[in-house]
């Protein structure tokens, strides 16, 4: 019988359905390029953040004055015992961008978990029960984007003073908006899907319909969200530490590197490049791997 | 004989905003409707699109709360059931199959879903149970790992009916259950929920747009007009001597499928 129908796919009443499944297919084949590039960096970079203390060369806040400022491996007059040369205290540069991967990762996660379950525990109340609990939640969305985020990261972190644990929270009580507005749509649409309206003719009670029928549709939302969330919060941290507000010396975040190094820009400007660069590679890997798999999981979304 | 559903003058009205500064108004879905489902019997549902069907179809199944009026199981009051006994007792089929499976659960998911929320039985009785249920509904129990999304539309049906029986409910209301499906495919459906019917003793209300499905299989069919039944008859009686306007007018607006009775209204 299958036989047949694979033999005359004319005649195959399921045929169109599955050739819009290998269409979908080949659409995530293509998109597996940017998956596999943003996670393979961002991979390796986890790597090499988890295994700082085995793969960096020197110790991160080891000072020697007498090394002060060493030029990169490219450069004449290089050290070969530093690679990356030395910063204007004389500590290793490449052990301190290890390490200061570290930071980078960590804040990008926490806060992008913190405001993701701020986010979406308010979108998906708003969006799933409707009437004056989405006004409520809408108004409280709606004067969170009234606020600058970097003036009242500022501000909180300048009362609270700086340091890891207050940037995190302040990055994460701050960035859930987008959290918050996806979810709320995307669960407006799924609730007037009839598999809810089934699953509540049922009897299903309400966090059951929310959790095992509503979540599982909306959560794709909530992972290209996330990715997004992490390099901006990663992008922030930069922000707040160059100001000087962030990550506190003599811990060795990239951002904090940057507001180090811009003394020396004028003569020494690759101080600024390296963390810079490692940056920017570190942001565009997450953000290639949460476009690869908006691309991937849209069609699986659609019935 | 008591019927085994049963509402009495129900009404249900929404509060709709006509514009940012004038008041908000009063549309009336269903106003006044008594109907009667008696045991056996397939209760037919015709009138125009946003007449008030679905809703009605809402409030039996306890998804909608009337503003006035009484829904009588058995003779008792709707209310006084809780939604789990009533989900027992009343379950629906949908138009389109295609957004009433939940793309992320696998068929077996699906169909035992009502035995997990009533925590009935183990989950090997599922198992076992949804091969039954599937068996019933012309499935191949080789989907039972699927993904709705690896079936067709009739087949995604027969997984929704699966799903509505497998708590052996008394009554069935089905809201255009072919509407959204291939004519190729409606009358196989049909064909199941009536064998379902005689095998298994169920009530149904059907809701349709096709006057012939409804001519065909219903034992009564009520009219309603803009939330109100205007006619409530024996299916041979309102077919063949329409009372009222609307009715006469619905009737006439179709093809007929059955040359013998456009002889016999001439
Ligand atoms: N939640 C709601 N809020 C406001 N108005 C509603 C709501 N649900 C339904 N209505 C209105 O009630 C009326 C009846 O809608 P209903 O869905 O019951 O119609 P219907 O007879 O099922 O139509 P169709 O044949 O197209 O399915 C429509 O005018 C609709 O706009
Ligand atoms: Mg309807």
């Amino acid at each position: 019988m299958n036989d047949i129908s694979a033999d005359h796919p004319k005649l195959d009443p399921d045929n169109a359905l599955r050739s819009n499944l290998t269409k979908h297919l080949f659409r995530r084949i293509s998109a597996h390029n940017s998956i596999l590039i943003g996670g393979g960096v961002l991979g390796a970079i986890v790597l090499m953040a988890l295994f700082a203390p085995l793969l960096a060369p020197h110790d991160p806040f080891s000072q020697d004055l007498s090394r002060r400022l060493l030029p990169p491996f490219w450069m004449e007059d290089n050290n070969p015992k530093h690679i990356l040369g030395t910063d204007n205290l004389g500590r290793d540069y490449l052990s301190r961008l290890i390490y200061g991967a570290q930071i980078s990762l960590m804040i990008g996660v926490c806060t992008a978990i913190i405001s993701g379950i701020i986010g979406s525990a308010l979108g998906i109340t708003a969006g799933y029960f409707g009437g004056r609990i989405d006004a409520v939640i809408t108004f409280i969305i709606t004067t969170r984007l009234s606020m600058p985020i970097v003036l009242v990261a500022l501000a909180v972190v300048a009362l609270v003073g700086g340091s890891l644990h207050a940037v995190i929270l302040v990055l994460g009580f701050l960035l859930w908006d987008r959290y918050a507005v996806v979810m709320r749509s995307a669960t407006q649409q799924a609730r007037n899907m009839d598999y809810v309206s089934a699953a509540r003719a049922i009897g299903c009670p309400t966090w059951r319909v929310v959790l095992s029928e509503i979540f599982p549709n909306v959560v794709n939302n909530l992972i290209v969200i996330a990715t997004f969330e992490v390099a901006h919060a990663i992008l922030l941290e930069a922000s707040l530490s160059f100001l000087g507000l962030g990550v506190q010396p003599p811990d060795p975040s990239w951002g904090l590197m940057i507001a180090e190094g811009k003394e020396f820009l004028l003569f020494d400007p690759w101080v600024i490049t390296i963390p810079g660069i490692a940056l920017s590679i570190l942001v565009l890997a997450v953000n290639m791997l949460g476009d690869g798999i908006r691309d991937v999981s849209a069609p699986e979304n659609r019935n | 004989m008591t019927p085994i559903l049963e509402t009495v003058d129900l009404e249900c009205s929404f509060w709709i905003s006509t514009g940012m500064f004038s008041p908000k108004k009063t549309l009336a879905a269903v106003n006044g409707v008594s109907v009667q489902l008696l045991k056996g019997q397939v209760l037919g549902l015709v009138g125009e699109s946003g007449c008030g069907k679905s809703t009605l179809a809402k409030m039996l199944l306890g998804l909608q709360k009337p503003t006035k009026g009484n829904i009588l199981f058995d003779g008792q009051p709707f209310e006084r059931l809780s939604q789990f006994e009533r989900a027992a007792r009343v379950q629906p089929i949908f138009q389109d199959p295609y957004s009433s499976l939940n793309p992320r659960k696998t068929i077996f998911e699906i169909i035992t879903l009502p035995l997990s929320v009533h925590k009935v039985g183990t989950s090997r009785d599922w198992l076992q149970k949804a091969r039954e249920m599937m068996d019933l509904c012309g499935l191949a129990s080789r989907y039972l790992n699927s993904y709705p999304s690896q079936l067709s539309g009739g087949q995604r049906q027969r997984v929704a009916i699966a799903r509505a029986l497998v708590m052996k409910p008394e009554v069935v209301i089905c809201d255009e259950p072919t509407s959204a499906l291939d004519v190729s495919v409606q009358s196989q459906i049909l064909n199941l929920l009536m064998d379902l019917k005689n095998e298994l003793g169920l009530t149904y209300l059907l809701i349709s747009h096709n006057l012939a499905v409804v001519e065909h299989l219903a034992d009564r069919v009520a009219v309603m007009y803009f939330g109100e039944i205007v006619e409530n008859e024996d299916t041979e009686q309102l077919f063949n001597k329409p009372n009222h306007e609307y009715t006469k007018k619905l009737l006439n607006s179709v093809l007929v499928p059955d040359p013998s009775r456009f002889a016999r209204s001439v």
